[in-house]
């Protein structure tokens, strides 16, 4: 069976051979000179923050996982299978082509059945590919996934790739139809191929000679694509996703030095990456709530924006209009679609930031700026009225210096808005009947900044931020619990690195209460007859992952929410975050708008919230004698027995 | 061109307020110790317009250091300089007394034209610009919403009573009183705000304007004795009580919500006019009223 191997040159003349290396040689040159410019502006990019230490262990582990499974790419099934079947089959090759290098160069060990196992295994990843490839091909043009684009650069990659793996099938086969071994039967394609190439009487070296060639051309354009195109993922990527440890999904870079242009080198490196690495698949903008609702915002054309800005080397503010920058709610679903998480609302709030600095920021939006920094709230209320709501509960209002077990941060909008003090009402009242040692600091509460953050006032945000670490640095407590999801991302993440304190042990008010019902301390909510949906709120579900809490404070005795189809992580925004609540981009429809529909094809009677914004956004939605709109606090007190109550009240409130 | 823009500031009284011994703090003060502090929007619609009008715009105010902030502000929004005025003579001034120190800034300035919020806060009265032309013998516009500069002049426009305008040639120097709503104010960031805090403003004595405190303190005549909560006090109305038969509550209330009286005084259309008015048992009235709530959400 020696004779059972590979002649590796075969039909080769020297020239040709030369010319391979060379061609190979400069094609992946060609790349890595683009390549290396990218990296180059990566690696000026500005600083993005406090970040945790790079691990290398982790790294690996996270690019292998990901890259392997392709767990983020599944997600869309279709999509999915097409890309592994191109990836594993491209892999195949590719590890395939190696071997037969080192069988070449090294040690000839594709000899026997080794080489017919070999060839075999080949021919399965040739297969893989092509059909990966036909698959993506079909994808784009029957136009059944209005996601993807049909443009001549997507297509023509594809077709690229196609005939690459098309002339390796046939070159192969017109070897064998010349030297016609018979143990090349196991390389069953190009056997076939053979056959027919033979029964058509165009069998020939010239022929082998010129397929090879037109073959090794093929694969030289396609290094030399890879820098230049959306080929690059193939080395952005794993480098994205090594560095994704240092970042989380929507959190914020502080601001630039100075209000200059935002050129390349002023975005930050994650930002210069992120646009590297993107693939233009569109899965942003599949979910973005804005462009949903007819706003001039396109997730995937702001990434690709970032990467011309960083070709061209002009300002992101000559490619991205300022109605994109504030259509944006900040709620970070294209950060959660997309396979490599690549940010999008990072540069839109840095496109706002620059916009705040000239003061071209809409009436309604300055106002709430304004509110915030001269009256501590951005609903412009009086901080004496924060105690407003609680005139008959008997609440506790903590003095500087003094204790308590669970101290309650009503927020703003639970403070001041009539719907939010409806959710501060039944929250307090909750405690009171589960005997929580809880307080309030009533007027000594100010805004933890989120709406400012967001708007794009950054340097407003680090003084909210820094009176409410002082604030709070002079009482004393073990928990603090808050119903606004803005409130417990801030207290969660942002507040600490912000006001160079200590981290804030916050709980969301649906984390206390399931606990609370879990430990018997409340009764669960009962059978109602109603039957509730629960909207999750982006900052709880998706920035901070609380899936579980508020539905377990309303499945417990009622079999549980029927879930909208965007539920969860991949959750459907409100239209209020990001400041969303008081920048109008008028035009298109309002987010809550759809999102209330969503919750209506439910048949639910009732949509739980679990944010008093969400609350305010979609109560606005609401028709009479349509589907309610209630917080999960305000569900689970409804159903509390007569005379649970502690307090002002001995009776459910409905109101 | 030089533009000077008059501003200030004072307690937001839209705020939770509590009545002290008349003193510095004008008999009124903030509930539980807060000091909140506002612009009238009037001085930031009043500083957009010098901003407009001229390429060097000085932001003047007399205050206590506290008003620093309010310079950090104007500076952070474009002013080129900023003023303060402030000598301890210079607590509790009329109207009058403070028109002269006003007048006396402006002078050492010498701008070609003064900006000033056509109001200032909440109990202002709108004579301040006046006054200070007065002082000047300048020309005084007030109820501006447009200024424009010209060669040798400025056009304003302005908002007379029922909606009428009218555009007047203004030479300069001149006092403009600027309405509030003229222009929107634009944001000023707080990190542009703490930037030009760090600029710093020039702060000017009685003794840098050439007055005196005696000459200014001499000028107050008006006296703060008392400051008294809004009382509930029946509507004055008419001495007579106008001819023709009187007619019912219920049917001034229709007249207001229906569009029309059902009175005896006019001949009855043939279906009532749809209105809002709820008529009946005043248990049952309050169900309706109720129902009508609970099914608009708001209870």
């Amino acid at each position: 069976m020696s004779d059972v191997t590979r002649i590796v040159w075969w039909n080769v003349p020297q020239w040709l051979a030369t010319l391979l290396y060379v061609g190979t040689a400069a094609g992946l040159a060609v790349s890595a000179l683009a390549l290396a410019r990218h990296a180059r502006t990566v690696f000026h990019g500005r600083p993005i923050g406090p970040a945790p230490a790079f691990r290398l262990g982790p790294a690996v582990g996270r690019v292998l996982a990901d890259v392997l499974s392709h767990r983020r790419l599944l997600e869309d099934r279709g999509a999915g299978w097409a890309h592994a079947l191109l990836f594993y089959g491209f892999l195949g090759l590719f590890i395939g082509t190696c071997l037969v290098f080192v069988h070449d160069r090294v040690v000839p060990f594709l000899v026997g059945p080794t080489y017919l196992i070999f060839s075999f295994l080949l021919e399965w990843a040739g297969l893989a590919f092509l059909t990966g490839v036909g698959w993506a091909a079909a994808r784009r043009l029957t136009g059944g996934t209005p996601r993807l684009e049909r443009s001549g650069v997507a297509l023509g990659i594809l077709a690229l790739l196609g005939a690459i793996g098309v002339t390796g099938f046939l070159l192969e086969a017109a070897r064998i139809a010349v030297t016609d071994p018979p143990f090349e039967a196991w390389s069953f394609v190009g056997w076939t191929l053979a056959r027919a190439l033979r029964a058509g009487g165009v069998a020939g070296v010239a022929l082998h000679r010129a397929l090879w060639g037109i073959h090794a051309a093929l694969c030289w354009l396609f290094f030399g694509l890879i820098g230049a195109t959306v080929l690059r993922h193939m080395v952005a990527a794993p480098v994205q996703l090594a560095l994704r440890q240092l970042r989380a999904p929507g959190r914020l870079a502080p601001s630039a030095p100075d209000p200059a242009p935002l050129e390349p080198r002023r975005l930050t490196w994650a930002q210069l990456l992120d646009a590297a690495t993107c693939v233009r698949c569109g899965r942003c903008t599949a979910v973005c709530p804005a462009t949903a609702a007819g706003k001039p915002l396109d997730p995937r054309r702001v990434v690709q924006a970032t990467l011309q800005a960083m070709r061209e080397e002009r300002p992101l503010e000559t490619l991205v209009s300022p109605e994109e920058a504030w259509s944006c709610t900040t709620c970070a679903a294209c950060v959660r679609a997309c396979p490599f998480e690549i940010e999008v609302l990072d540069k839109l709030v840095d496109l706002r930031r620059a916009l705040v600095e000239r003061g071209a920021v809409d009436a309604a939006t300055t106002r709430a700026l304004e509110a915030t920094i001269e009256r501590g709230n951005p609903f412009g209320g009086v901080p004496a009225d924060r105690v407003a709501w609680a005139a008959d509960l008997g609440v506790r209002v903590l003095r500087p210096g003094e204790a308590t077990d669970v101290l309650y941060w009503v927020g703003c909008a639970g403070a001041f808005d009539p719907h939010g003090r409806r959710i501060t009402r039944a929250t307090a009242r909750l405690l009171h009947a589960a005997g929580v040692d809880f307080a309030i600091l009533g007027s000594a509460e100010t805004c933890t900044g989120d709406p400012a953050r967001r708007i794009g006032d950054e340097t407003a945000f680090r003084e909210a931020a820094g009176r409410v670490a002082g604030t709070l640095g002079g009482v004393r407590f073990q928990r603090l619990v808050t119903h606004c999801a803005h409130c417990f991302h801030v207290f969660r993440n942002e507040l600490a690195p912000a006001a160079d304190g200590a981290a804030v042990p916050a709980v969301h008010h649906t984390q206390l209460l399931a606990e609370l019902v879990r430990a018997g301390r409340l009764a669960p909510r009962a059978v109602t007859g109603e039957t509730v949906t629960l909207h999750d709120p982006c900052y709880l579900a998706r920035h901070n992952g609380e899936i579980a809490a508020p539905r377990a404070v309303l499945a417990t005795g009622s079999g549980g929410p029927a879930d909208m189809p965007r539920s969860g992580e991949r959750t459907f925004c409100c239209g209020a975050g990001g400041g969303g609540a008081w920048v109008e981009v008028r035009q298109g429809s309002r987010i809550a708008a759809l999102r209330m529909a969503e919750a209506r094809e439910t048949g639910a009677s009732v949509v739980a919230t679990a944010c008093p914004f969400c609350a305010l956004m979609l109560a606005g939605e609401t028709q009479p004698g349509d589907i309610a709109v209630r917080d999960v606090a305000e569900l689970l007190w409804e159903s509390q027995p007569a005379g649970a109550a502690g307090g002002g009240g001995t009776r459910p409130e409905r109101s | 061109m030089i533009a000077l823009v008059l501003v200030h500031e004072g307690l937001d009284v839209s705020t939770d307020l509590e009545i002290t011994e008349p003193g510095p703090s004008g008999g009124v003060r903030h509930r539980g110790g807060d000091r909140i502090v506002v612009t009238a929007r009037a001085d930031r619609t009043a500083l957009e317009w010098a901003l407009a009008l001229a390429n060097r715009t000085v932001a003047l105010t007399v205050g206590p250091l506290d008003s620093a902030a309010l310079l950090a502000w104007a500076l952070g929004r474009g002013a080129t300089e900023a003023v303060r005025v402030w000598d301890e003579a210079l607590d509790e001034l009329d109207l009058v007394a403070m028109a002269r120190v006003l007048a006396a800034a402006v002078r050492r300035i010498a701008p070609d034209v003064v900006v000033a919020g056509e109001r200032g806060l909440a109990g202002a009265t709108g004579a301040i610009p006046a006054l200070v032309a007065a002082h000047l013998g300048w020309p005084c516009v007030d109820g501006a919403i447009r200024l424009a500069r010209e060669e040798n002049e400025m056009v304003v426009e302005r908002r007379l009573r029922g909606g009428r305008r009218e555009e007047l040639a203004v030479p300069w120097p001149a006092v403009v009183a600027v309405a509030a709503d003229s222009v929107e104010p634009r944001y000023v960031s707080v990190g542009a705000r703490r930037a030009a805090a760090r600029r710093g403003h020039e702060t000017w004595s009685l003794a840098d304007l050439g007055l005196t405190p005696g000459t200014v303190r001499g000028a107050v005549r008006l006296r703060l004795d008392r400051v008294d909560w809004p009382r509930p006090r029946p509507r004055r109305t008419a001495a007579r009580a106008p001819a023709g038969p009187a007619r019912s509550a219920a049917d001034r209330l229709r007249q207001l919500v229906g569009g029309g009286s059902a009175g005896a005084n006019r001949s009855a259309p043939a279906t009532p006019p749809a209105s809002g008015l709820v008529e009946g048992d005043p248990r049952a009235v309050a169900d309706r009223i109720m129902a009508f709530l609970e099914q608009q959400g708001f209870v």
